[in-house]
């Protein structure tokens, strides 16, 4: 497996990860469902990113297709371009494909239940990434791989045991133990404390981080629990019916909110400061991904929405160098969403 | 897991006792052994003779228990009607049987299994239908009528093949073993295929192709081996009912086997025969059973892990 080395460029771009103008559609038998339509992202070298949207927005779809694992058929890549280190994804062959899965983009997924081969030892399968990228043989691999159980807090001795020997947080451990086998320089973490329980997300939570630091490896986390882009993220992403609506610094989602959708989510979360206030959900259902939307696909639960949201697909617009909102209200030079304004 | 492996065992006696009761009492009704050995000419004199000479004016329970204790205290089947021991025929038809068995049951999975895995790998596309056609054809095809088919073709027209008997070692077996494992092979085509369906859409072989593992290892490797156990307890239970003798290849190819002997012992009434070839199946379809379990204990890890307990 040795000759999967260096047959990808290595020469490092700004960008680790940039995707230009994706589009992702699913055709099954009985209808064609639009899961990514046309976004641009970019990924700086040890920044994390947040990827945060409701269930069905296109997240999921978006990161897998950055591995060519987007399931083909139903799923079909209709446009744009990935750049994994300057290496165009979708002109890899199999083989270099095979040497860029683990090695430049290695990923998490989100049930660690399900995510682990049962009757492979749990040692063996870190080693399998580890002989299929290094150029090390079988026992120096599960020496590596031990090693690596223990970075991600599991004794090495416990290498030779199976999954099921495992508990939940321990097998998302050994599934980051996997993912970060062979120092990737992108991870992806499809929502990795989901699965789990509160008490263990945290300490997940913080290992991924550790590590992250440690390795220096950049990060695509994915999440509909904004507490956790807060704690991880450095940069915010917000999907809405497989569109980026608005993007930024963590500061400049958090504390600028701009899109009315984001607005909606934060408006979602409990009031710590009054408990007994409800929840404001966003009104409506998310949007049908059976529909090819040439307008703004939240103009329907949109409080502020107009007449133009439902004739145009709304504009990117830049408010500084990294917000970018796409929403028709703000041609209006005067609107300005509730949230931040609530007393002024 | 030795604990396991005694209880098995254990487990085996209750089993023999109930079957081999349930065979004697049925054979009990099927005749008169006296008759069947004296023959129609008989007088009523020399068949009351004989009778009270083999025991069979006594009550079924105790002709049952001295029956069964010959057996289990002195490992004596009997003698059938024509004086020859049970045991030592039994036997000498058994290498036969097990012959024919092994040699189908290889036939079976080196069909199936590589068939069934590229129906799986190939859903929905025309390899896939064409097997499934193939397989439901297997399924239905009577045997003797294959078995029949293939003589006339391979022995008759071409004579490449013997028709029947087993003079010629491995070329007499060539037909009969095809002609048992067609059937088993086009269940276990399908087995395959839905087996392999199941682990193909698993979330693990996800994980392992987001670590770059080659398709081909992706198959063999992390499917096949989730996707082994049930097809593994499908072929086992073929290869037991193989054990207990192919009655209809058996006797369409005159194949010397325990499945001939046997159906040639309920047509002449002779039941120590039955009774006891029944008694030595069920002894050896118990004894792979159990092995096959065992054999389970070493693919998954999760079921070795149930037998000891933890």
């Amino acid at each position: 497996m040795e000759e999967n080395k260096d047959i990808l460029k290595t020469d490092q771009p700004e960008y680790v990860l940039e995707i230009k103008d994706l589009s992702i559609r699913y055709d099954t038998d009985d209808a064609k469902v639009y899961a990514v339509n046309g976004i641009d992202l970019k990924l700086k070298k040890q920044t994390t990113l947040g990827l945060v949207g409701e269930t069905g927005a296109g997240k999921t779809t978006t990161v897998l297709s950055l591995l060519k694992l987007v399931p083909d058929p139903p799923g079909v890549i209709t446009g744009g371009e990935i750049l994994v280190n300057g290496n165009d994804v979708m002109q890899l062959s199999k083989k270099e494909l095979s040497a860029m899965r683990g090695k430049e983009i290695a990923m998490i997924f989100q049930d660690p239940m399900t995510s682990l081969n049962p009757v492979m030892t749990v040692g063996d399968q870190i080693a399998e990434s580890i002989m299929i990228h290094e150029n090390v043989g079988k026992e120096e691999a599960f020496k590596m791989a031990q090693k690596m159980l223990e970075t991600v807090g599991i004794s090495g001795e416990r290498a030779v045991e199976y999954p099921h020997q495992f508990s939940g947080g321990m097998k998302q451990r050994v599934d980051i133990a996997i993912a970060l086998a062979c120092h990737p320089s992108i991870l992806i973490a499809d929502e990795p404390t989901t699965a789990l329980d509160v008490t263990i997300q945290a300490q997940v939570l913080k290992l991924m981080k550790d590590l992250k630091d440690q390795f220096q490896t950049s990060m695509i986390m994915i999440t509909h629990d904004l507490g956790i882009v807060a704690r991880t993220c450095d940069e915010v992403a917000v999907m809405y019916a497989g569109r980026i609506v608005e993007e930024g610094t963590l500061e400049e989602i958090f504390k600028k909110t701009m899109h009315p959708y984001t607005e909606g989510l934060f408006n979602s979360l409990p009031n710590m400061k009054d408990r007994n206030s409800k929840l404001k959900p966003i009104k409506g259902l998310i949007s049908d991904p059976t529909v090819d939307y040439q307008y703004c696909a939240f103009a329907d639960r949109c409080p502020y929405a107009t007449e133009k949201c439902w004739q145009e697909v709304p504009a990117k617009r830049y408010f500084s160098e990294t917000h970018m909102v796409m929403c028709s209200a703000y041609d209006d030079p005067e609107f300005h969403i509730a949230r931040g304004h609530e007393n002024g | 897991m030795w604990k396991y492996v005694l209880k098995r065992i254990l487990f085996l006696i209750p089993i023999m006792l109930l079957s081999s009761f349930i065979v004697f009492y049925l054979m009990s009704l099927t005749g008169d052994p006296a008759q069947a050995k004296l023959g129609e000419d008989a007088t009523e004199e020399q068949l009351e003779m004989l009778r009270e000479q083999m025991g069979l004016n006594d009550p079924l329970i105790v002709r049952y228990g001295r029956y069964i204790g010959n057996v289990v205290f002195h490992g004596d089947l009997g003698k059938d009607i024509w004086d020859k021991s049970v045991f030592d025929e039994y036997m000498a038809r058994l290498p036969y049987t097990i012959y024919l068995a092994c040699v189908s049951m290889f036939l079976t999975a080196l069909i199936s299994v590589p068939l069934g895995i590229i129906a799986a790998v190939r859903q929905n596309k025309w390899e896939d239908f064409t097997l499934s056609a193939l397989a439901i054809a297997g399924m239905s095809i009577p045997n003797f009528w294959l078995g029949l088919l293939l003589m006339i073709k391979f022995a008759l027209q071409l004579s490449w093949l013997p028709t029947s008997g087993a003079e010629n070692g491995i070329l007499s077996l060539i037909l009969p073993a095809f002609c048992t494992a067609v059937p088993n092979a086009a269940l276990i085509t399908r087995m395959t295929r839905s087996s392999m369906l199941d682990c193909i859409r698993a979330d693990y072989l996800r994980t392992a192709r987001a670590k770059g593992v080659k398709e081909g290892r992706i198959v063999l490797k992390h499917a096949l081996g989730n996707a082994i156990i049930p097809i593994l307890t499908s072929m086992s239970n073929q290869f037991a009912i193989l054990i207990g003798g192919s009655v209809v290849v058996e006797t369409v190819f005159a194949w010397p086997g325990v499945g001939s002997l046997i159906i040639n012992a309920v047509k002449a009434k002779n039941t120590n025969m039955v009774t006891g070839g029944i008694i030595m199946t069920t002894v050896f379809v118990a004894i792979i059973l159990l092995l096959v379990d065992l054999l389970y204990a070493f693919l998954d890890p999760r079921i070795k892990a149930q037998y000891q307990g933890k």
